[in-house]
């Protein structure tokens, strides 16, 4: 009945078989082939990734007849011992449950003996992060300054619950994840060696899910299996007895999303409920996907920080691009909050799907200068009398919805390009269309009548840095204004305040509105009259 | 005690488990996860009976005599650790280990199941990591939690996870109208505010409140649409009633779902509303609910949001 798992079985005896751990195991054979072992050893990283394995393996290296040796032989009286874990010369003490100081000392007892059979005594401690502070305390003698024919080997996940004092006299081997390419490529190799055939596809699903640990990646290998009777038969196979979405459903959904389609991202959503998927597994891929969108769409080339193969990285692409500017940003802000709400609520299927409802309804903020701007002119119009006819009407309230996506260049031009007739909205326009254009904020209006503007900077420095984007500028400006602009840039102040002179100047009247308004306040008279202190105020400081 | 064939909707989960009996390989150490009340306590004890049952191995009968003390909890190699919180937690797991270096007693296979594992502090479940990474032969651990989040990664790494789902309401409702005897209606609220979980979809099916609740809350929605001072007076009788009063927002978000799929044309007949204003309702209902679990006072909270929803004019 006993059955070994993956995990076990196929657990590396020697360091040739490890999985990504090169910069571990090249240095222990070094250490080992040049006869500079050091005596006590600290390995570290992340859940199964081969800390305890490779402890055995460092152990069989000094206790093999061959000893020592970088390649231990897994066949002596002493590897094989090793293996099984009845070695009386390699001890394998679990940390947690012998964490106390009469441990260590009952350890320290033995430690003094020469080894029964081999050349070394080798004590593997795992999970020592769970000694106490005294079981520590009480090593550090004996790990200073061991007898020559022992070794110490401490594994644990958690390197920074051990003392500085410890820490000081261990050789530290700090053990990474592993890429995902070299977890599917060893889990081929289980599967070959079982002879169990497979699709790639579904050993890539696994490989992400495992995230960078070689004994997730059996156990879920495992699992997999089970659910599939044996077999690795497909992608959506392995996809759903994990129960993780699918990238196919995720991106779907996120074109529906993208689409405005709210009825078919329902209908996607009860897809995934009939496979019984995680919901917050399945919020959390779907954010994901955003965030890749967004990437996708503000980086120029972001093949290094999406996870995506090629094909996907395109379809990505073109996807991003479809979006009107500022929307799927504003689409993953709305869902991560979306997504916090699904973790913490009792009914995350519906909270998902109310959610999913309300992205249908996320438009792009427009720049409020742009607005208020719009507003003024209908303003105008009505104090002059004139009825503004129901086209005018129409732009100034808020288009309904596209159905379909609009090309971006599209997005602010046919609504604001009339709206635009003072410089500072232009600017700010374009700051938002390109934040690198920001410095234009600084600029002054002295002529704004298109084709021919005039701009003027407060400070040499940011005339000079509009000049150097002068070029931009212009691409954007014509596409908002829908002329070829003729941009003069100029030193010194100009007639029209710049948008951010004019913030500062608000800001401090502001400042010296509540300063008066404090100051003529009479509960500082009564306060000042009853204990007559003439300091009244301290202006905090401004940065 | 049901056989694995009785556990409800969890095909999956199940056809995982056979196809490792059936195949002679069952893992040491599982977890099985998802939420309350859809069978991960129950299938841990099947997955025993099933190691161990006499007539039909490797998918229990419920019958045998190893089945029945399975069942009483009387079978010396199945070991249910309920995990309490208490002081001497990681001695009482030190205690435990042992006793596992012998072989099973009667049974083929001992069984180690451990519920809630979450409730672990981190002292117990270190002292677990080294046995649950290489038992001793026919050993098997079963952990059980409905918030596998919450249990270390190097416990979660060293298990193969069972995935038990939460159920639909298509699934639940029919269940509680053939089990239960309840009306279909009733069954379907049951279902709905049971969040796919059996257990908790019969604890409200026996209780007589959700009728009550569900008029009660009717009553906040007609407050909503009338004056303040209705609004406050309805917001008045929830004075102290914390638990009763998560439970009532729960309801009404629901409802309020259902008018935002109808504001939206997705179901039932169209409704004149403005979704925007409804997904606003949606939001302060859910944030009063989690005021009030966070030990706001409930009166407080429904004055709030009763006040805020009559604001964005919601209207059932």
């Amino acid at each position: 009945m006993s059955y070994l798992v993956f995990a076990r079985k196929f657990r590396p005896q020697t360091f040739a078989d490890m999985v990504g751990q090169e910069h571990v195991t090249q240095t222990l054979t070094n250490a080992i082939q040049k006869g500079r072992v050091h005596h006590a050893f600290l390995f570290t990283g992340a859940r199964g990734v081969g800390k305890t394995t490779a402890a055995r393996i460092l152990a069989k290296c000094l206790s093999c007849e061959k000893a020592p040796t970088d390649a231990p032989c897994n066949a002596c009286d002493a590897c094989r011992e090793i293996t099984a874990g009845t070695s009386v010369d390699v001890q394998e003490i679990d940390g947690a449950s012998n964490n106390s100081v009469d441990d260590v000392r009952t350890l320290r007892e033995g430690v003094r003996y020469l080894p029964v059979r081999g050349k070394k005594k080798v004590y593997i401690i795992d999970e020592v992060h769970m000694l106490s502070s005294g079981a520590f305390n009480a090593l550090l003698k004996t790990l200073e300054e061991p007898p020559a024919h022992a070794v110490f080997i401490f594994a644990t996940t958690e390197a920074h619950k051990i003392p500085v004092t410890i820490l000081s006299r261990l050789q530290r081997y700090d053990f990474r994840l592993v890429p995902r390419q070299r977890i599917g490529a060893h889990l081929s190799s289980v599967l070959s060696s079982e002879k169990i055939p497979f699709v790639p596809a579904a050993l890539e699903v696994i490989a992400r899910e495992a995230a960078g640990s070689v004994r997730d990646s059996l156990s879920l290998l495992e699992q997999v299996l089970a659910s599939g009777h044996g077999a690795l038969a497909s992608e959506q196979a392995a996809a759903a007895a994990l129960g993780v979405a699918d990238r196919s459903l995720v991106r779907e959904l996120g074109s529906a999303i993208l689409a405005r389609e709210t009825p078919r991202a329902l209908e996607l959503v009860r897809a995934a409920a009939d496979r019984a998927i995680d919901w917050k597994h399945f919020t959390h891929a779907l954010l994901e996907h955003l965030r890749d969108l967004v990437v996708a769409r503000t980086v120029p080339d972001p093949a290094s920080l999406i996870e995506a193969s090629e094909s996907e990285l395109g379809e990505l692409l073109t996807m991003a691009k479809t979006a009107p500017a500022g929307r799927l940003e504003l689409l993953f802000a709305r869902f991560a909050k979306t997504a916090e709400e699904v973790l913490r609520s009792p009914l995350p299927r519906y909270v998902l799907e109310v959610g999913l409802v309300e992205l249908g309804h996320v438009e792009p903020l427009e720049p409020l200068g742009m607005l208020i701007d719009r507003l003024e002119r209908l303003e105008a119009r009505l104090a002059t009398g004139a009825t503004p006819g129901p086209a005018a009407l129409k732009s100034a309230t808020r288009s309904t919805p596209p159905a379909a996506p609009s090309p971006p260049s599209e997005v602010v031009a046919p609504t604001a390009r009339a709206a635009i007739t003072r410089w500072s909205v232009l600017a700010e326009a374009m700051s938002v269309e390109q934040p690198l254009l920001s410095v234009f904020l600084h600029g002054e209006e002295v002529v704004f009548a298109p084709p021919q503007v005039v701009v003027s900077f407060p400070s040499a420095f940011n005339a000079r840095q509009a000049r150097d984007k002068a070029a931009d500028a212009a691409v954007h400006m014509e596409r908002l204004l829908g002329v070829k602009v003729r941009l003069e840039i100029q030193e010194g102040a100009g007639h029209a305040p710049s948008a951010i002179a004019t913030e500062e100047k608000k800001q401090r009247e502001d400042r010296e509105q509540r300063r008066k308004e404090a100051i003529d306040h009479p509960a500082r008279k009564l306060i000042t009259d009853r204990f007559g202190s003439e300091t009244i105020f301290q202006e905090p400081e401004v940065e | 005690m049901p056989a694995l064939a009785d556990i409800v909707g969890q095909e999956q989960a199940l056809g995982q488990l056979r196809a490792a009996l059936t195949g002679a390989r069952p893992h040491h150490a599982y977890l099985f996860e998802g939420p309350e009340g859809v069978g991960k306590g129950t299938a841990a004890l099947a997955l025993a009976q099933a190691l161990n049952c006499l007539r039909r191995p490797s998918e229990g009968c419920a019958g045998c005599d190893a089945c029945l003390k399975i069942r009483d909890g009387l079978h010396p190699d199945v070991i249910s650790f309920e995990v309490l919180p208490e002081k001497g937690q990681a001695e009482r797991v030190r205690g435990l280990l042992p006793s596992l270096a012998f072989a099973p007693h009667e049974g083929r296979a001992r069984v180690v199941v451990i519920d809630p594992a979450d409730g672990l502090n981190t002292t117990s479940a270190n002292v677990l990591l080294k046995t649950l990474e290489e038992p001793p032969p026919s050993t098997h651990f079963v952990l059980v939690s409905s918030v596998a989040t919450q249990l270390l990664e190097t416990i979660r790494s060293r298990c193969q996870r069972v995935r038990f789902r939460a159920l639909a309401t298509e699934e639940i409702a029919p269940w509680l109208v053939a089990h239960q005897e309840l009306s279909p209606a009733a069954a379907q609220s049951a279902a709905e505010l049971s969040g796919g979980s059996l257990g908790r979809a019969l604890a409200l099916a026996e209780s007589d409140d959700l009728s009550e609740r569900s008029r009660r809350v009717d009553a906040l929605l007609v407050a909503v649409g009338g004056s303040d001072v209705q609004r406050l007076e309805a917001a008045a009788e929830w004075t102290g009633e914390r638990e009763e009063s998560t439970a009532a927002l729960e309801l009404l978000w629901l409802k309020l779902r259902d008018v935002l799929w109808r504001a939206e044309g997705l179901a039932g007949e169209p409704l004149a509303q403005s979704p925007r204003n409804l997904m606003l309702g949606l939001r302060a209902t859910e944030e009063a609910r989690q005021a009030i679990e966070g030990f706001v006072n409930p009166q407080l909270a429904m004055e709030h949001l009763l006040l805020r929803l009559a604001q964005l004019r919601v209207m059932a």
